[in-house]
């Protein structure tokens, strides 16, 4: 579970969020809104990435008193993800593991599922903008998160990696403990997703939709 | 062939000259535009006398082929890093030409590329065959002419293999933050990296091998170490640049905030190790063995508050570098007050707390 509490976001005096109080129970939710309205503000917030005023607090651990063991929860994947062009997804995969004390064998897994095993061992600058996409997922899923946070997780993969995308939420959501934000600015074929909650960036602060 | 060498021509040897025009134009005058005598000669004596000095004394020589050696090599990275960019990826064309093309189109482009020097040469020949000295032009014209030919081949290598990182590849049997740091200055810093060392321990080695054990002074090997140590300031931005860009993630690690002070410590730590090498081997004679350590000290001690201040909130370029005048300004302060000692115990304890205090809450503004 996630609160959020009068949490206050500027950039260089301009207000972007203003949330007085938000609670995201464990499950999926959508945030939806247009270009600008504060969605990927959001998500850095609750990721630990940005500074802001307020409160958060994830399984009542909260971000700003605990940030070792709040981080420990998050994992993040950015919408348009950037790495070192120099490391190999294999030295990213291993830097991860090592942070996040993950299984091996979960990992190998992960590898496979996505399909990026035939590059993994390449370089970073030697990929495509979709094939830096499918490893920064990836790497969202490597260890046991309670709260995943994908930034526009739909664009610019194929269908086989957002099936897989696909499955692994609903895979990681029969575990009652994760919740998962997700944002996206378009209609995206829901059918291949799991169902999860919309919830609206807008006019600076967030509210319920419906079920989709 | 003039279609495909024109359009290299103009993407290529056009923006090299456009960037660099304010540093041509410096030279030019530098060298050329100074009106009237230099030293008692006139400008066609001054030059003259240069170029003799250049071809007679072989040390004089080594230093001007490091120098064109050295331009030589920004026109290959100037080049390489124009075929990585996105809006160069349509030079991929060129890949369909042959080998043997390929190859004279990159020597017709290196050649401009590398004309200021290649004049210069003829500059140096025509006063050498003057003299009757013919070796000595032989020697600089083959060695521009392996320039020439190097960066031709480099950049043909790079345009078959766009998006390849073969060459200069490190694998490590593990993976730790310091090093990925380390990587990229091993990448992309280390030119950079080896002009700071030699500066700030040349520096030093050279202006503390006056001292003796009857004649000693500290102040004046220091002024000159603390400011190439000040210098680093260039590599300790393009290195938080550097993080910005393709390391926001590890900021979303579980990471201690002890233990991420500790990584940047030991990637300081490393950078600086020749400092550490040259201010052992300056003791006991040149430099005292507290006085060192105390160098060292400061030194480290800048190193990292040039890091950590970097936390505090995000400078442009110009700040950070007025920043680094005004830390300098007061360091001199401080040294005439307090002392070296002092001054390293308050730029560590600066580190420690506008690192501790500034990582969590620190943005990127723009």
């Amino acid at each position: 579970m996630l609160q959020l509490d009068h949490v206050k976001k500027s950039f260089s005096g301009r207000i972007v969020l203003k949330i007085p109080s938000f609670e995201f129970r464990n499950g999926i939710y959508w945030l939806k809104g247009p270009n600008g309205s504060g969605k990927t503000t959001l998500l850095r917030i609750v990721s630990g990435l940005l500074p802001f005023e307020g409160k958060v607090v994830c399984n009542d651990v909260d971000l700003r008193r605990q940030p070792i063991l709040y981080r420990q929860m998050v994992s993040w994947a950015e919408a348009e993800p950037l790495y070192p062009l120099f490391l190999t997804g294999t030295e990213l995969v291993a830097l991860y593991r090592s942070i996040r004390k993950a299984d091996p064998k979960d990992v190998d897994y992960l590898i496979a599922a996505f399909g990026v095993d035939n590059y993994i061992d390449s370089p970073v600058g030697t990929w495509s903008a979709g094939m830096t996409k499918k490893v920064a997922l990836l790497l969202a899923f490597i260890g046991k998160p309670s709260l995943v946070v994908l930034d526009e997780p739909l664009i610019t993969l194929d269908e086989h990696a957002l099936s897989v995308v696909s499955g692994l939420i609903a895979e990681r959501c029969q575990d009652p403990g994760t919740l998962f934000l997700l944002s996206s600015h378009q209609d995206a074929d829901m059918s291949l997703l799991p169902a999860g909650e919309e919830i609206f960036v807008q006019n600076q602060t967030i509210s319920h939709a419906i079920s989709i | 062939m003039r279609y495909p060498y024109k359009l290299l021509f103009r993407s290529i040897v056009r923006p090299f000259y456009r960037e660099n025009l304010s540093i041509f134009f410096f030279l030019f005058i530098l060298f050329f535009g100074i009106e009237g005598e230099v030293d008692g000669a006139e400008l066609w004596q001054f030059h003259y006398s240069l170029v003799q000095g250049m071809t007679r004394q072989g040390g004089y020589l080594w230093v001007v082929l490091v120098a064109w050696g050295w331009y030589a090599w920004k026109c290959g990275r100037f080049v390489t890093g124009l075929f990585r960019r996105p809006e160069y990826r349509w030079i991929a064309i060129y890949n369909n030409l042959g080998k043997g093309a390929r190859f004279r189109l990159l020597l017709l482009v290196n050649s401009w590329l590398m004309l200021p020097v290649l004049l210069y040469g003829m500059i140096v020949a025509v006063i050498d065959c003057y003299d009757g000295f013919i070796i000595p032009v032989l020697m600089i014209w083959a060695y521009l002419a392996v320039l020439v030919v190097v960066l031709a081949g480099w950049q043909l290598f790079r345009l078959g293999d766009l998006y390849g990182w073969s060459l200069l590849r490190i694998r490590l049997p593990f993976i730790s933050y310091p090093f990925v740091l380390l990587r990229q200055v091993v990448y992309k810093q280390w030119a950079l990296w080896l002009g700071l060392k030699v500066f700030a321990c040349g520096a030093v080695y050279a202006i503390a091998l006056n001292n003796s054990f009857s004649d000693y002074d500290i102040a004046f090997p220091f002024l000159f170490f603390n400011f190439g140590i000040l210098a680093n300031g260039i590599l300790v931005y393009g290195l938080r640049e550097f993080e910005e860009t393709s390391l926001s993630f590890y900021r979303g690690a579980a990471r201690p905030l002890g233990q991420r002070l500790a990584e940047y410590a030991l990637v300081y730590f490393i950078l600086l190790l020749p400092e550490l090498v040259i201010l052992a081997r300056l003791v006991p004679v040149h430099l005292h063995a507290a006085d060192a350590f105390l160098f060292y000290c400061c030194a480290y001690g800048l190193v990292l508050t040039m890091h950590a201040v970097t936390f505090l909130r995000h400078f442009g370029k110009k700040e950070y570098f007025l920043l680094l005048v005004m830390i300098f300004s007061v360091q001199y302060f401080f040294i005439a007050g307090f002392g070296l000692a002092a001054m390293s115990g308050c730029l560590l304890g600066v580190a420690v707390i506008s690192f501790l205090r500034g990582y969590y809450g620190y943005e990127r503004v723009g």
